[in-house]
């Protein structure tokens, strides 16, 4: 049963490296949505306070 | 003047009732209808999505007119959602209860009539190495993600009537979420497992005429003629193929679900999401069969998988003529077993 100790084990890598991949690529997708990332602008001045 | 009177009222009476024949004849000679039918001239519900849709656009939509970027939040009302739902939550999970629970009751009843098939004359105590290290890597990587895929799949399919009023909201809603990133991160292991599977064993599961034969004597099943095969005999070439291209249908569908928009339009995903579900039930009711026969069902099937040599006399009963090759090559000579 080595081999299947080692299948679900291979998977559980699979999963771990697509969850990492996939994850970034949605953070990446939700950050280029036109008015999805609307956030405070990192210019102080800009948000009316004293820059 | 009394004479008068009753003359002048029974002439009334008479032109009344002359109006009255006369027009309600009229109206039977008109054809109209003389009872009121509140329905007759309403708008079918068909009929106005038709008429709202805009010229030459085709079956696919009532769209209205946006400003922003995304042109699909357009979309008022897609007529052929109401056929996909109704296949989702009705078709689908109708058929695919018949077909896994049929399975298994028909897995029952063989099971019952031909109880578990024997090694013809018991174990020999000699083995032959069967599946190397790589196959049973490819086996196992396939089906333990199938099984988790079936698993919470199947929960999409059923849960929300079979789990929901057992377990309740709140741990149904946690064990669907946690499916639902099982069965999309855990498709790429599955994909490549069917790749693997594709390399080792494509070659040993070209059809060919020693399979017609293995079918037209039942494969061993029926009877206790055990016809000879090959590496791979009939049924398991059935599985094969089952497998490769239901595995690769399962993976292009469930892809196209995955990144929603990037292959197709909506009416493409709402075909894949019936494909994709139709295709898993029937590979699911397929691989009950095949984990049947390769455990319970059959006397020395699972150390194929499990410890990858087989006894020399299983091999020899349903393998005969991958035996035959096999220690013409010498490859893989029977030991005697630990």
């Amino acid at each position: 049963m080595k081999m299947f100790v080692s299948a679900v084990v291979a998977m559980l890598l699979i999963i771990g490296g697509a969850v990492v991949v996939l994850e970034g690529y949605q953070k990446t997708v939700d950050a280029a949505f036109v008015g999805s990332g609307a956030r405070p602008d990192p210019e102080v001045s800009l948000r009316g306070g004293k820059g | 003047m009394v004479a008068f009177q009753r003359s002048w009222g029974l002439a009334a009476a008479l032109a009344i009732a002359l109006v009255i024949v006369v027009s309600g004849d009229a109206l039977a000679q008109s054809g109209q209808p003389t009872s009121v039918n509140p329905t007759a001239s309403s708008v079918k519900e068909g009929q106005l999505l038709d008429a709202l849709k805009p010229p030459g656009s085709g079956p696919s939509a009532v769209t209205g007119r946006v400003s922003i970027p995304d042109t699909k939040s357009s979309v008022l009302i897609q007529p052929a959602g109401r056929d996909w739902r109704q296949i989702r939550q009705e078709t689908l999970p109708f058929y695919g209860a018949i077909a896994i629970l049929g399975m298994l009751a028909a897995l029952v009843i063989f099971y019952l009539i031909r109880g578990r098939i024997a090694i013809d004359g018991g174990p020999s105590g000699r083995t032959i190495l069967r599946f190397a290290s790589a196959d049973r890597f490819a086996h196992w990587l396939t089906a333990s993600t199938f099984i988790l895929l079936a698993l919470s799949g199947l929960n999409l399919t059923f849960g929300r009537k079979l789990l929901l009023p057992l377990i309740g909201p709140e741990a149904f809603t946690a064990l669907s979420q946690a499916g639902k990133f099982v069965h999309n991160y855990g498709s790429f292991a599955f994909a490549l497992g069917v790749v693997l599977m594709i390399l080792l064993w494509l070659k040993d599961n070209i059809p060919s005429g020693a399979d017609l034969a293995w079918f037209s004597k039942g494969g061993g099943l029926i009877g206790s003629d055990h016809p000879p095969a090959g590496r791979f005999n009939g049924g398991q070439k059935v599985i094969f193929w089952v497998v490769v291209i239901g595995g690769v249908a399962l993976s292009i569908t469930g892809y196209s679900l995955m990144f929603p928009f990037v292959f197709t339009d909506i009416a493409g995903l709402q075909e894949a999401n019936m494909l994709h579900g139709l295709i898993a039930v029937g590979m699911v009711a397929v691989i009950l069969a095949h984990i049947y026969i390769g455990s319970v069902g059959m006397e020395g099937a699972f150390d194929a998988m499990g410890k990858g040599e087989v006894d020399l006399n299983w091999a020899k009963q349903h393998h005969a003529l991958w035996v035959e090759k096999t220690e013409m090559k010498g490859k893989g000579a029977a030991t005697p077993a630990e």
